[in-house]
């Protein structure tokens, strides 16, 4: 029997299409049900109950599953519009509880998520986000900051550009405007790129330096995509940050098409210290491939799903594989496993719900900034 | 003021010209996003000059690839210390520019981004000989 009982939150066109197999596959795991709230859009119960079907497990309301017999974890990919409610209940309940990235849509939301989980925690309650922390790169970025050897950190820098989509296709003259963050941040075709993309590079500074931003200067912009464009939404965005011990930050994010990076698109982090500076990237160290076959400039484009972002409409299009530039292989731990080694062990996970609310603050001070064209203080 | 030690001017003319006939020749498409991290050696008492002119040499370099000076200009650091500026164009196009100067080979990485394609660079010493009219 295994050890952990796991309720779904979410379906089809989510991360959870993802999140859902890998704690299914981890032999401490069964999982008991998919599930979500009662009263959602026909749209989005439907391929709820399309990956419970795919996954050969019941689809229940939010309620009931909480309620089934040992589900002691919870993973959640609900709308980022619902995360603040859906976590507070999962929590009010004393599961542990997995969250997609970002913690939530406003400051608000999570706060009121970061909160309910410290007090979760008392009762021995763990949460995490997903974040990048955990690949090599990150990890021997970590290691180099901790052994000294770069003396005091000046400055980090970071990146995180997906290659996926059909870019060239934003009208021409397209200037963005930005207007801020809305509070609308599901969409079907495309998502908002400094709060999807972004928040990798704010969690992995935030991380490897312990240093919370205090002043946000940011840019955003419609560079490739007709679908941003469409939305009003961005496709790019770009962030400086004075962190609380005058450090500098930046971070570069956003999505910038399938065939303008060899893999999957361009992660990296820079370190600059005192005594010395240093690049780690998820694409190093490699091989790199050229012989016979085709260059791929393109995948079919999925009517659902333009900018690539689903397992599921991958299945169906069945992109080529990017196969020229291969990073030499490491072993890591994935979130996932991470997040059950420290239920497990009662390790406090590296980025909790806690660390998850500055995330947001952070990206909300930059949609404010680069609507003001003014720094914003944190 | 001089070159940084093992960056000299020509390489930055250089690469402006090389991308330059990339971006005109439509290799990428519209250029739309500049972003930059470059680490340049420098002994610790010339390090703020060797900073200041990579930065400025960069932003040559982008405004030739956008056709003209930013419109908007954020900046933070100076003195040596690490620097970061974020340009926007009044055509919507950004360069994110990270530069410092010091101890350490001179590393970096440039990534130009346009709207059907991308080039990437990487920052590394140049001791290759320059033409005269180019140093």
């Amino acid at each position: 029997m295994a050890a952990h009982r796991v309720v779904a939150l979410g379906g089809n066109r989510t991360h959870l299409e993802t999140y859902a197999r890998e704690f299914a596959a981890d032999p401490r795991c069964e999982l008991a049900a998919v599930a979500d709230e009662p009263g959602l859009p026909q749209y989005r119960e439907g391929l709820n109950r399309l990956l419970a079907a795919e996954l050969d497990a019941p689809y229940l309301p939010l309620a009931a599953a909480l309620a089934l017999p040992g589900v002691d974890v919870v993973v959640s990919c609900v709308d980022v519009e619902r995360r603040a409610r859906v976590a507070q209940a999962v929590l009010a309940a004393g599961k542990h509880l997995f969250l997609d990235k970002p913690l939530a849509g406003s400051v608000a939301d999570a706060r009121a998520i970061a909160d309910a989980a410290d007090a979760a925690a008392a009762g021995g309650v763990v949460t995490q986000m997903l974040t990048t922390v955990h690949t090599a790169w990150a990890q021997d970025a970590k290691a180099a900051v901790q052994s000294g050897a770069l003396g005091r950190i000046g400055a980090v820098h970071s990146d995180m550009l997906m290659a996926k989509g059909r870019p060239g296709t934003v009208p021409d003259g397209d200037v963005r405007q930005e207007h801020g963050a809305d509070g609308a941040f599901t969409h079907v075709t495309a998502k908002r790129e400094l709060f999807d993309m972004g928040v990798y590079p704010v969690a992995l500074i935030h991380w490897l330096t312990g240093r919370r931003a205090v002043s946000v200067y940011a840019v955003t912009g419609n560079y490739f995509f007709a679908e941003h464009a469409a939305l009003g939404i961005e496709d790019y965005g770009a962030l400086v940050l004075t962190l609380d011990d005058g450090a500098v930050a930046t971070a570069c994010c956003g999505r910038i098409g399938m065939p303008c990076h060899p893999q999957a698109g361009e992660r990296r982090v820079t370190l600059v210290g005192s005594e010395g500076q240093v690049t780690f990237a998820g694409s190093q160290p490699r091989i790199e491939i050229f012989n016979t076959a085709p260059v791929v400039t393109a995948a079919p484009v999925h009517p659902h799903d333009p900018m690539q972002m689903w397992d599921s409409t991958a299945r169906e299009t069945q992109p080529p594989a990017k196969d020229r530039w291969i990073t030499l292989h490491r072993e890591e731990r994935s979130d996932i496993a991470a997040f059950l080694d420290c239920i497990d062990s009662g390790r406090r996970p590296e980025v909790t719900a806690r660390d998850a609310l500055h995330h947001v603050e952070v990206l909300m001070a930059g949609y404010e900034s680069a609507a003001s064209g003014k720094p914003v203080n944190v | 003021m001089s070159d940084p030690a093992d960056l000299p001017s020509g390489y930055w003319q250089a690469l402006a010209r090389t991308v330059g006939a990339a971006v005109d020749a439509g290799r990428i498409g519209a250029p739309k996003a500049l972003r930059v991290t470059v680490h340049v050696r420098a002994d610790p008492a010339a390090a703020a000059g060797a900073q200041e002119q990579t930065a400025a040499a960069i932003r040559r370099c982008a405004d030739a690839w956008f056709g003209g000076p930013a419109g908007h200009d954020y900046g933070v650091g100076t003195g040596g210390r690490p620097a970061a500026f974020l340009l926007r164009w009044p055509g919507g196009q950004s360069a994110l520019l990270a530069v410092d100067a010091g101890r350490g080979a001179t590393t970096g990485h440039l990534m130009l981004m346009g709207s059907h394609g991308s080039i990437y660079h990487a920052i590394e010493p140049y001791a290759v000989p320059l033409p005269p009219e180019e140093r």
